[in-house]
């Protein structure tokens, strides 16, 4: 096709009105969902902490231990080793395979992080630590999944 | 362009009509109870409602403290009791402000814990030296000594044979196991990997055998209690198998009813008990007289709730059909075994919860109601259950067999 050609069919089908009126309306669409993703997390401070594992790729996850920063920590003393020491719950979590994992606690700042694990890919000690109830670190090699937990004692409300 | 606004229109037609349809398609589900209108709240519009008549209990009668500033809930959890995937918690609401409330919490965790220990000593399947391994590993026809608490949760396991006319039945133990529900949870992968006709209607050999089981007590300076194995065995697979017991589901009622009575006995009028999701018991809620339960709907996947009702001072039991199951060719396996046919539940009953009376029977009543299939269930709980709130749900989609 000549340049003069393709001149002639980018003046015939430039843009038309109906086509920037789709792009816009696609770019609200995005633009909205991306708000309503960022505004309706739950960016509360972290009010617990649920550290759960599943013997196999196929199993169920089960908490293994559960702190909420009040009362003392609950947890499996068959997989779970749990120091406290200087406001820092260092929790040692086995998991299958001789899986080891360290969850480091720190009481005040209300923050929770994978500190070492022996799993190959090591993406659960490179993901930042859990500061709010938003976020979680998932170890996928291991079964291992640490993840904020908001269950109010106080509230009337029971869900069965 | 003309293109495009066709494509776009036809999609939002075809959306628009996709809501329209299924909106006006009627109720994909029932719901059954003897809970009265006025006392709950229909929570998603997927279900229509039936009364079942004859409910004669009375209004919640809840305490409630007119100033509860300073009122907080302690919490205390334990894990692997009688299944190693169960958990219980303990709930207590008080003011905790001076020593003796705070002791007084801890001692009743203490006699909490070691009433859990005598219960998975007693009815764990896989404890090594608890009696129901004792017996289930015993010989056909054996007189096998078990604790008290094995013997008084057997009482009961038999009384609610009885009075559900065998839809309860604890030997369903291996079709319990053959269908992948075992402690390990194996579940089959395909058609092939059920089952087969024959080695159920084995199994359903050994568990109608149950009726013929044995209690013994044996009174003296220490009583002694037994139970007396029956003599009943087949064979499957060139193994010869007699009938074993599951008791975990009443177990866990059982435990309940305990809690229910220790917080009593520590004077705590505030909380509730929970072992395994469920079978609880509750007391009252300090600020809000009674607790609001929302209860699960079985068919939604995103975790909503169907009914809400209140309750106060009373245990709730239920059971459900997508707590633990998986699919095959489009049939739903899930973990409650109607004894009726060894096979998993596929009367259509989809969750049955009970509220009230003793929470170690309702265990059994909400297995069988949802064994018995609607029909039976309505007959069942208008005519033997008037004294609880009984409320359950019918998917017909589900229904395999009457």
């Amino acid at each position: 096709m000549s340049l003069k050609k393709v001149s002639q069919v980018k003046v015939d089908k430039g843009f038309k009105i109906w086509d920037l009126i789709i792009y816009g309306a696609v770019l609200v669409l995005v633009a909205a969902l991306f708000i309503a993703v960022f505004t309706t997390r739950d960016t509360s401070p972290l009010s617990g902490v649920r550290v759960s594992v599943r013997d196999g790729v196929f199993a169920d996850y089960k908490t293994v231990f559960e702190y909420n920063f009040n009362d003392a920590p609950t947890f499996d003393g068959e997989t779970v080793e749990v120091q406290d020491k200087d406001g820092v719950l260092t929790v040692t979590v086995h998991t299958h395979g001789d899986g080891i994992n360290v969850v480091v606690i720190d009481k005040k700042a209300r923050t929770a992080k994978v500190t070492e694990a022996n799993c190959r890919s090591r993406r659960c000690v490179q993901t930042a630590a859990i500061k709010d109830n938003s976020s979680d670190i998932h170890c996928a090699t291991h079964g291992l999944k640490v993840e904020p937990f908001s269950y109010n004692p106080d509230d009337p409300f029971q869900p069965v | 362009m003309k293109k495009h606004l066709t494509v776009i229109a036809a999609a939002v037609v075809a959306l628009s009509a996709t809501f329209i349809f299924s909106g006006c398609s009627g109720k994909k589900y029932e719901l059954y109870t003897n809970i009265p209108e006025n006392a709950y709240e229909k929570m998603s519009d997927e279900y229509s409602a039936t009364n079942i008549p004859n409910g004669t209990f009375g209004a919640l009668n809840a305490d409630k403290e007119e100033n509860y500033e300073g009122y907080t809930t302690k919490t205390r959890e334990w894990f692997g009791i009688i299944n190693t995937d169960l958990t219980a918690n303990l709930y207590v609401s008080d003011t905790f402000t001076d020593e003796a409330a705070v002791s007084r919490f801890n001692t009743l965790c203490d006699e909490v814990s070691a009433m859990l220990k005598d219960i998975n000593h007693s009815l764990s399947a896989s404890l090594e030296n608890s009696s129901i391994y004792a017996f289930n590993n015993a010989e056909a026809g054996a007189k096998v000594e078990i604790t008290q608490t094995a013997y008084t949760v057997l009482e009961i396991a038999k009384n609610a044979y009885e009075f559900t006319e065998g839809h309860y039945n604890p030997a369903v133990y291996y079709s319990v196991q053959a269908y992948g529900f075992g402690s390990e949870k194996n579940y089959p992968q395909n058609a092939a990997q059920l089952p087969s006709e024959e080695t159920i209607s084995k199994y359903n050999i050994l568990s109608a055998a149950f009726a013929d089981l044995q209690l013994v007590k044996e009174d003296g300076k220490t009583a002694k209690f037994y139970a007396v194995k029956p003599s009943v065995t087949v064979e499957v697979e060139g193994q010869t198998l007699a009938m074993k017991l599951d008791l975990g589901g009443i177990g866990k009622g059982y435990a309940a009813d305990l809690a229910d009575k220790l917080m009593d006995k520590y004077g705590f009028k505030y909380g509730h008990f929970d072992f395994g999701g469920s079978s609880n018991v509750y007391k009252s809620h300090y600020a809000a007289g009674n607790y609001t339960l929302g209860v699960a709907d079985p068919r939604n996947v995103f975790g909503g709730f169907y009914i809400k009702t209140d309750i106060a001072k009373q245990s709730l039991s239920t059971s459900g059909d997508n707590t633990l199951y998986y699919v095959i060719d489009n049939v739903r396996y899930c973990h409650v075994i109607n004894p009726q046919t060894g096979k998993p539940v596929q009367t259509g009953v989809s969750s049955a919860t009970i509220i009230g009376g003793s929470a170690a029977e309702s265990d059994a009543y909400t297995t069988a109601i949802m064994a018995m299939g609607k029909d039976k269930a309505i007959k069942f709980i208008s005519e033997k259950l008037c004294d609880r709130r009984v409320v359950f749900t019918y998917d017909k989609a589900s229904a395999q067999t009457k």
